[in-house]
């Protein structure tokens, strides 16, 4: 019933429940973990609020734990979260007649998942503001409420692997990536890129991997794609 | 205090790369070799967080017979391509992962 009255709040939850199913489960994780660094449940929570970046708040667990500056974890965290700067100029051109209020709400819940989701949904011109924000909302959420029950009831649960809980989010990328091989160039874009990250971390690469590779794809995709639409190209 | 401070700083610096291109792009028209070129992003991104959920996972890259991610994914692509259906697709995923964890213990 309640559906019934509210069709944006059961569009947006069909769309992001894969991500919720993920997030829980690794907030659940980085909450015990941050327990576990010495941080208190409040501030556990509070980063888990404010940040909203998966890896980045892992790693910078890892560093407070290992004592490391204010510095060294602010640098950390730019590097890590640099590759969103490609998602929001990807994703932006969709958003012209958005406001600026709305874009800047936008931009603070803009993950790794949530690209994935809206990449898919703005090319096929579900952009609807309010549906995409709510959406963001509840990954949210759900992103906070796993690190709460980390940090909070950590003793409890100490794996949630039997589940398979944590293929949700490859899954995920799986499903998200099969809607993006529209063309040659972009086939070209993907496999390159998940070679490049492959490669990276077999070479011992462990930072901005992620970014590296797409850029380094994207680019090679552009040249293919620019010689191959350039008369001159034929022999 | 100092736990407060990182946390205000790791904000900061993860809010504004996510926000500055995305107010910079939104509002003007991107010239065409760079609309083309982030044309090319979400594959890139998509396939390169892929690659390395599946396959680096752990501190080294497993490419082996034992990468239970590896295994659980073909099935997932198979239901993908099968049923283009998004639920569908994450669902057989977390399943696969689950039956596969319970068969080897």
């Amino acid at each position: 019933m309640e559906y019934q009255q509210h069709p944006q709040w059961a569009q947006a939850l069909r769309q992001v429940a894969p991500i919720v199913l993920g997030y829980v489960p690794v907030g659940f994780a980085y909450g015990v973990l941050a327990r576990q660094a010495g941080l208190d449940p409040a501030a556990a929570i509070l980063m888990s609020v404010l940040v909203f970046a998966g890896s980045a708040q892992f790693i910078a667990i890892s560093l407070i734990s290992t004592g490391a500056s204010l510095a060294t974890i602010a640098a950390t965290t730019f590097v890590v979260n640099l590759r969103h700067a490609l998602m929001a100029a990807a994703l932006a051109p969709y958003l012209r007649s958005w406001s600026w209020a709305r874009l800047a709400a936008f931009a603070a819940q803009l993950t790794d998942e949530t690209f994935a989701l809206h990449a898919h949904r703005f090319a096929q011109n579900a952009r609807d503001a309010a549906e995409t924000l709510t959406i963001n909302g509840i990954a949210h959420t759900a992103w906070c409420l796993g690190s709460a029950l980390g940090a909070v009831a950590g003793g409890l649960i100490h794996d949630v692997r039997p589940w398979g809980l944590d293929f949700a989010l490859p899954a995920m990328f799986l499903a998200l990536l099969g809607a993006q091989l529209g063309s040659a160039a972009h086939i070209l874009a993907a496999t390159s890129a998940a070679l490049l990250t492959v490669l990276l971390h077999a070479w011992g690469v462990s930072q901005s991997v992620i970014l590296i590779a797409t850029i380094t794809a994207t680019t090679l995709a552009l040249g293919v794609d620019t010689w191959k639409r350039s008369p001159s190209s034929l022999p | 205090m100092e736990t407060l401070a990182v946390i205000l700083a790791m904000t900061i610096v993860t809010y504004l790369p996510r926000a500055v291109p995305l107010l910079l792009c939104a509002r003007r028209a991107v010239p065409d070799p760079l609309a083309r070129w982030l044309g090319f992003v979400p594959p890139a991104i998509l396939a390169a967080l892929l690659a390395q959920s599946v396959l680096c996972a752990g501190p080294n890259v497993d490419m082996s017979m034992k990468n239970l991610f590896l295994w659980a994914s073909v099935p997932t692509a198979l239901v993908r391509w099968k049923t283009r259906s998004f639920a569908a697709t994450v669902a057989a995923g977390i399943l696969s992962v689950a039956l596969l964890r319970a068969a080897l213990l």
